[in-house]
C-alpha cells in the first residue's frame, strides 16, 4: 500500500475547523472555580436585601438592588451533572412575588481586566467568545444571561431557556466581538458576566442589546421572564461555567484543585484555621503591644481588605517567656503581597524586644479581600 | 457598575508612624480594616460615598 505523507504545511488553512483540532487543549477557560469547588469563606450564605456577597464559590457575588424582599440560601452543593462533583446552590428561602421596578437579584463574575487583552477589544480584530454552563432550575423559562464593559461602559445580552423543571441542562451562549470598547491594561474589572435570576421593570422595558453597545439601564436584563423569588420551592444550580474565545464551547476545563485555589488567591486568602499556632508576623514589642511585618500567601491583585472570625484575643505574641493576647481586634495594613501587624495588648512587654505574632486558635481566621 | 455596600463606622487607624494606614469601616454588617488604595473596592466605595456625602471618616484615635 502506497503511504501519504503528511505534514502541517501540506493542509490548507482554511479546511482546519474547530471541531478538527483537538478538544482538550489547555488554559481555554478564562473564567476560575468554573466547577464551584473552591470556596475559602465557606460553604453557605445569605441573599437577601443589603445580605449580598461572595457566598460559597469563590469569585462568584451574589448580590441584589432595588427593595428586594426576598431571600435565598446560597450554599455549595454535591448535586451536580456527570464530570462534575460541586454546584452552587440559591434556594429561595422568603419569596418576592411581585418585584418593584428597581428590583434586581443575579449572581456575577468579574474576569480581571490584563486577562482579556487577547481579546482585543477595541480593535477589528476583536475575538467572539463562547460561554458555556451547566444549570438547574425549578423555574422554567427565558433567563439573561448580561455583560458590562466597566471601561468603556458597554454591554450585551443573550437568554437562554430552561426547558425542563429538575433538570441539569447544557446552555451554550455566543458573545460577540466588540470592535469599540477597549478594555484597559489592568489589574481591574474588565468584564462582567451578570447571570440574572429576576429583574423588574426599569431593568427589563427596553431593547434588549443582542451586539454591544454604549449601556441603557432599560435594555440590560430585557427577556428575563423568570422571577426566581416568586415561590419558596424555587431553587436554581450553577456550575461549570467556561468562557472561551472562538465560536464553540469544547468541554470543560477541568483544572487541578490546587490550581484553582491559588488562582481564587490572586481574590481572597484566608490565614489560620491550620491548627493552634499559625505564624503571623515577626517584630518587636512595644510598651502598648507589638508590631511587625508578614507576608501572604502569595501575591494579591491588589492592596487587599483584612477581617477575621473568631475572637481577637486568639491574635497573640511572644517575646521571652511573656506571651500577650490582643486586647483588641489587630490592626493590618497591606500591600498586594505584606503586611504591617499590630496587635494592642495591656499586657506590659518589654519595649523593642525581637517577639513573634501567631494565632492561637484554629477557629480564629484572618480574611483578606482583594476581590473585583 | 453599581454597588450595594452599606458602610457605617469609617474610621482612620494608624501605623506605628502615626500615619493613616488604613480605613476601619463596617460594610455590611462585617467589620474591615480597607487599605488606602483606590484599586481596592471597599476603599473605592469609601471614597465613592465620601464624596456623595453619604458617609465620612473619622480620625483615628
Amino acid at each position: 500500500m502506497a503511504l501519504i505523507k503528511l505534514n502541517t504545511r501540506s493542509i490548507p488553512d482554511d479546511t482546519v475547523t474547530p471541531a478538527k483540532v483537538s478538544q482538550n487543549l489547555g488554559r481555554r477557560n478564562l473564567i476560575i472555580n468554573g466547577d464551584m469547588r473552591i470556596a475559602q469563606r465557606g460553604t453557605t450564605g445569605t441573599l437577601n436585601n443589603g445580605g449580598g456577597g461572595f457566598h460559597s464559590a469563590d469569585r462568584f457575588l451574589s448580590q441584589e438592588e432595588g427593595a428586594f424582599t426576598g431571600a435565598f440560601t446560597v450554599s455549595n452543593d454535591t448535586d451536580s451533572p456527570k464530570g462534575f462533583s460541586n454546584s452552587t446552590k440559591w434556594d429561595c428561602t422568603t419569596a418576592d412575588t411581585s418585584l418593584a421596578a428597581d428590583d434586581v437579584f443575579f449572581v456575577d463574575y468579574k474576569p480581571e481586566a490584563q486577562d482579556l487583552q487577547h481579546l482585543n477589544y477595541g480593535t477589528s480584530d476583536a475575538l467572539q467568545m463562547t460561554i458555556s454552563f451547566w444549570i438547574k432550575s425549578k423555574k422554567t423559562g427565558t433567563y439573561v444571561l448580561w455583560l458590562y464593559q466597566y471601561d468603556g461602559t458597554r454591554h450585551v445580552q443573550m437568554q437562554y431557556t430552561i426547558n425542563t423543571a429538575d433538570t441539569w441542562e447544557y446552555k451554550t451562549l455566543l458573545v460577540p466581538a466588540d470592535t469599540a470598547g477597549v478594555i484597559n491594561n489592568d489589574t481591574g474589572a474588565g468584564m462582567l458576566l451578570r447571570f440574572v435570576m429576576g429583574a423588574g421593570s426599569s431593568w427589563t422595558s427596553g431593547t434588549a442589546p443582542t451586539a454591544w453597545a454604549s449601556i441603557v439601564t432599560a435594555d440590560r436584563h430585557v427577556g428575563q421572564t423568570v422571577n426566581l423569588a416568586d415561590s419558596t420551592d424555587n431553587y436554581m444550580n450553577l456550575t461549570g461555567v467556561q468562557l472561551e474565545v472562538g465560536d464553540t464551547a469544547t468541554d470543560f476545563e477541568h483544572r487541578l484543585y490546587g490550581e484553582e485555589l491559588v488562582a481564587c488567591q490572586r481574590y481572597f486568602q484566608v490565614l489560620g484555621g491550620t491548627g493552634n499556632n499559625y505564624p503571623l508576623a515577626s517584630g518587636f514589642t512595644s510598651t502598648s503591644g507589638f508590631f511587625g511585618y508578614g507576608k501572604l500567601i502569595r501575591t494579591m491583585r491588589g492592596s487587599p481588605s483584612f477581617s477575621h472570625s473568631g475572637s481577637a484575643s486568639h491574635f497573640s505574641y511572644t517575646h521571652a517567656a511573656v506571651a500577650a493576647s490582643a486586647s483588641s481586634s489587630p490592626t493590618f495594613g497591606t500591600n498586594p503581597n505584606t503586611y504591617y501587624l499590630s496587635i494592642p495588648s495591656s499586657t506590659t512587654t518589654t519595649n523593642n524586644a525581637g517577639a513573634y505574632a501567631r494565632i492561637t486558635n484554629s477557629g480564629t481566621l484572618a480574611f483578606f479581600d482583594s476581590e473585583l | 457598575m453599581e454597588n450595594n455596600m452599606n458602610i457605617t463606622n469609617a474610621q482612620y487607624i494608624t501605623d506605628i508612624d502615626d500615619n493613616n494606614c488604613s480605613v476601619k469601616a463596617t460594610i455590611d454588617g462585617q467589620e474591615l480594616q480597607v487599605p488606602l488604595d483606590p484599586a481596592n473596592r471597599h476603599y473605592a466605595e469609601i471614597l465613592k460615598q465620601v464624596a456623595d456625602g453619604t458617609i465620612t471618616i473619622a480620625d483615628a484615635d
